[in-house]
């Protein structure tokens, strides 16, 4: 009865008319600026975020979800209509997508893009609704050592499932951390590395870092190849999936979406891990796996079904533990931060109408973002044909005023101007960035529990392995490093990032 | 080694987390490092700053040990630098002399990153991005920017 309570207590907000209308903006923003080719979800976002600093957390958080939803639903579009994948987890929705628009049935794998997207969407909501307080209620016996073994656990997961070197991407989160710790730190009043600037006592801004590194950095990497460049576009004729591509589609988006909110949940999992993973499925169970690659409609029926379903699920852990699975999931823990609104266990009890509506949101925005998208097709054609010269400096403005909206004040521009720099000189030295802003938004709890947890223990380190939740989730920590030793788990890893 | 250190972008990686690590653990010893058991402001940046310099190390003997070093694809120093002094431009401007010089000054600055641009079109880019730029932040999100300081 719960269950039916607490959905009706969402509804009665999301259902709200400013807050449908926040929903509704926040998926056409998201798909519109996701369609951008280059522009992944972690740019969209950090791009749009300071839109939503003058809302009220519940219709801000609303419109994140739906910018953050939307993005996602505009990267495949790109990946399907010019096979340019904005970030990984479209990257498989690449390879047959783009074949069938090739062949003339781009529209097919549009629509079946979004039909599958929004199955799985509709699913995963109710997984978020069953499974949250479940999470919730055995994480609120957790204390401080659980919590700093719960992080270490959540930030080695997340590395491992990182691009490319994984010192490197251990490298990244302690960056990250260090980064965290500059400000006044609240228990000593003590000023850490704020070289006397008053600017910087309150910390870095968790949005100037993600625009600089993200969408700074992504503009100088592109726009000197892309200025002359033109892009491959292919027509697009008829939008509906023909009968046959409704028989081999459904089951295997339904297959999709089961594997997808499950591998969502985990920590380190998310949209990229899920949709690797549906691809590889659908070419095991189908009768004919020659034809993958050639445009098969369960190439992209099951991959984008798995990465809504994930994108969607893994808000679970970042809701209900505070633990970001990912780079888009740190960057939304960092915007619920800006409305003070903490995540972790205590969410479900202090928030309850704000989670609720939050997740009720996610059913209402995925029938949106079906309804604006199937119509809407023709408009993300034309601005994926916009050039390149007319659009960065378009998004290099919409940053930079954002960032000076902020605090208005200029001084959050130049630090986004820093990490741009940052971000490129990472570009360059092959350091994936992601783990850095996991490491960024994590490091104060990191820091406040591994603090709390010695100062109970009178500094003994035994008391993580004492505790026998801390020490399992110590051991899984420990598991999850092993596993990336075996020869077997590198070459499945370096397979699932071969592509870019 | 030298040649390894300097010219991969593994050898790079590594003299970055070992110099910027040794950097932040010198520096979190201006604070009070304290004990574990009653951690001072410095005590977590110092181990970090240990964690990432011995991080560098092994981002080092992992690159040795691989046979053949990746090399460093050609870098758009052109981009690197017109993006950046656009975003420097247009905060100083913001703060100055408001937004329609800003958005317009930092366009041209920046549109100096392609390697042909057209003229016309920036000009024109850059006052239908004044336009685009007060439609949404000052009149649709209420931001305290005049369109010229005075």
């Amino acid at each position: 009865m719960d269950f039916i309570n607490n959905l009706a207590l969402g509804f009665s907000h999301s259902l709200a008319l400013h807050n449908i209308l926040y929903c509704f903006i926040g998926a056409l923003l998201g798909t519109a600026i996701g369609v951008l080719p280059g522009l992944g979800p972690l740019a969209t976002i950090a791009m749009l975020l300071p839109l939503t600093f003058s809302l009220d957390p519940i219709s801000a958080l609303i419109m994140l979800a739906g910018i953050y939803y939307g993005a996602q639903y505009g990267g495949s579009t790109t990946a399907i209509l010019v096979n340019l994948p904005g970030e990984n987890s479209s990257v498989v929705t690449a390879i047959d997508g783009y074949q069938m628009a090739r062949q003339g049935r781009g529209g097919a794998a549009l629509a079946t893009a979004a039909l599958a997207s929004v199955l799985a969407g509709v699913i995963a909501t109710f997984f978020i609704a069953g499974f949250s307080p479940i999470l919730a209620k055995a994480a609120l016996s957790f204390k401080s050592p659980e919590y700093f073994s719960l992080m270490i656990v959540g930030l080695f997961a997340a590395v491992i499932l990182a691009n490319g070197s994984i010192i490197k991407a251990i490298g990244m989160v302690v960056i990250g951390l260090i980064l965290g710790t500059v400000g006044t730190d609240l228990n000593s009043g003590a000023n850490r590395f704020t070289f006397g600037t008053l600017n910087l006592m309150s910390g870095l801004e968790f949005v100037a870092i993600s625009m600089g590194l993200f969408a700074f950095a992504e503009i100088m990497s592109n726009v000197a190849q892309k200025a002359s460049a033109k892009t491959d576009l292919h027509k697009v004729s008829r939008l509906w999936p023909s009968k046959q591509d409704f028989r081999y589609g459904t089951p295997a988006a339904v297959r999709g979406t089961l594997l997808g909110s499950v591998l969502g949940i985990l920590p380190g999992g998310g949209a990229a891990l899920a949709s690797f993973s549906a691809y590889s499925l659908e070419k095991k169970v189908a009768r004919d796996p020659s034809q993958f690659g050639k445009g098969a409609i369960q190439g992209v029926a099951g991959p984008e079904a798995a990465n809504n379903a994930a994108a969607q699920t893994s808000f679970i852990p970042m809701l209900t533990l505070a633990i970001p699975s990912n780079g888009v999931m740190a960057l939304m823990m960092g915007a619920m931060m800006v409305h003070n609104i903490v995540p972790g266990p205590m969410i479900l009890t202090q928030n309850a109408p704000m989670f609720w509506a939050l997740v009720t949101s996610m059913l209402i925005g995925n029938v949106i973002l079906v309804l604006l998208n199937l119509p809407l097709v023709g408009l993300w054609v034309k601005l994926i044909s916009v050039p390149y010269t007319v659009l960065y400096p378009a998004i290099l403005m919409f940053c930079l005023i954002g960032l000076y909206g902020i605090e208005n004040s200029s001084f959050n521009v130049y630090v986004a101007a820093v990490f741009g720099l940052v971000g490129f000189m990472l570009h360059r030295l092959k350091c994936e960035p992601a783990p850095l802003l996991l490491g960024f938004i994590l490091g104060p709890l990191l820091e406040e529990n591994l603090r709390r947890s010695l100062l109970l223990s009178k500094g003994d380190f035994t008391i993580f392995v004492d505790r026998p939740i801390s020490l399992a989730l110590l051991l899984l920590a420990a598991v999850l490093l092993l596993s990336t030793m075996m020869p077997s788990f590198r070459k499945k890893r370096e397979e699932a990032f071969a592509e870019d | 080694m030298l040649r390894f250190l300097l010219r991969s972008p593994d050898g790079q990686t590594a003299l970055t987390f070992v110099g910027l690590g040794l950097a932040v653990a010198w520096g979190a010893t201006s604070y009070n490092v304290g004990t574990p058991g009653r951690m001072g402001p410095g005590f977590f940046p110092f181990v970090l700053g240990l964690l990432l310099a011995a991080l560098g190390l092994g981002v080092f003997l992992a690159g040795w040990f691989k046979r053949e070093h990746e090399a460093f694809g050609p870098t758009p120093w052109r981009a690197i630098i017109c993006i950046t002094a656009s975003a420097l431009i247009a905060g100083v401007f913001l703060e100055q002399f408001g937004l329609a010089p800003a958005v317009v000054a930092s366009t041209f600055i920046g549109a100096l990153a392609e390697p042909r641009a057209n003229w016309l079109r920036v000009a024109v880019v850059s006052v239908a991005l004044v336009g685009f730029a007060w439609l949404v932040f000052v009149a649709g999100l209420d931001l305290r920017l005049p369109l010229v300081r005075t």
